[in-house]
């Protein structure tokens, strides 16, 4: 699958939230600030990650159409990021533990590989 | 623009410093680039000056890089000239020519800031396991990542040490076997 757009990157985060069929559990705007979130904190672990900006804003994005440029390396800690921010709203204990699963593999990713 | 023997270079450190992105490498490759070129250099040129009677400063025009070092100016026939160097580009002579002459200034060259990998493909052939060296010792040195290393980070800067000295004394002595580089007129 192409990671193109931020909308690919929900598409197959909603797959691991079990949130594929319309009316959606999770709205695309939550899962759009969450992408926001992941971009900010990727800049903060890996400012190697954005050497193209040249320390210029780094990029909001709104809606799921916007075109978003990832080094393929890194498709999935982004997706583990939106799942575990979506989780982290689930108050039952099972759902904590996923959430903090995901977050850790988000962070795991950029910073170990793995 | 990747040259051959850069797009080698760049494929060599990839795959030992796993999850690593094309820019971060191209950042430490231009360092090690620059720290490379100062401390060998091994990127020379001749550059044709021509001089005028009662004038002194000269401007130096490399085809390619910036002017790092003034290794030495010679006459038209050969003969050594004093000079120094006032950065970036001006030759500055000790005393101006008594009449018009073309010198012939040696310069040891750096990559320009503007466009760091923009150097000779045989640069990267000819020293290409010892800048890889310098790469995979900056990348691994870089705290909290994938291919962080600290051990391996020293292992290949040590090798970048010893590749430096190497380049530096190889091109003292004209990369010749067992010779010197004296040679008359002494320069």
């Amino acid at each position: 699958m192409a990671f193109e757009t931020v909308g690919d990157y929900l598409t197959t985060a909603r797959v691991l939230l079990q949130d594929t069929v319309e009316p959606y559990r999770y709205s695309d705007a939550s899962l759009i600030v969450a992408f926001n979130l992941a971009i900010g904190e990727a800049r903060s672990m890996r400012p190697d990650m954005f050497v193209a900006t040249r320390g210029a804003t780094l990029p909001v994005f709104t809606a799921t159409s916007d075109s978003v440029t990832v080094d393929p390396q890194y498709h999935s800690a982004f997706v583990y990021y939106i799942c575990g921010h979506a989780q982290l709203r689930d108050d039952e204990a099972t759902q904590d533990t996923r959430a903090a699963g995901f977050l850790g593999k988000f962070v795991s990713r950029l910073t170990a590989g793995r | 623009m990747t040259t051959p023997a850069l797009q080698v270079l760049q494929n060599m450190a990839k795959i030992r410093l796993p999850g690593a992105l094309d820019d971060g490498i191209n950042l430490e490759l231009a360092a090690t680039l620059t720290e490379f070129f100062d401390r060998t250099n091994v990127w020379q040129e001749e550059v044709s000056i021509a001089v005028e009677a009662d004038v002194t400063d000269y401007t130096i025009s490399p085809s390619d890089g910036l002017v790092k070092r003034l290794m030495n100016v010679v006459t038209d026939d050969d003969i050594p000239v004093s000079a120094l160097l006032k950065m970036p580009d001006t030759l500055e002579l000790r005393f101006a020519p008594s009449q018009t002459d073309t010198y012939v200034a040696t310069v040891a060259l750096t990559s320009d800031a503007a466009r760091p990998l923009a150097v000779p493909d045989w640069l990267f052939s000819t020293y290409q396991l010892e800048l890889l060296d310098g790469v995979l010792g900056r990348m691994m040195a870089q705290p909290a990542k994938p291919y962080s290393n600290q051990t391996l980070s020293v292992f290949h800067m040590r090798k970048f040490d010893a590749g430096v000295s190497n380049a530096r004394s190889a091109t003292r002595h004209g990369n010749g076997y067992g010779r010197q580089t004296w040679r008359y007129p002494q320069h």
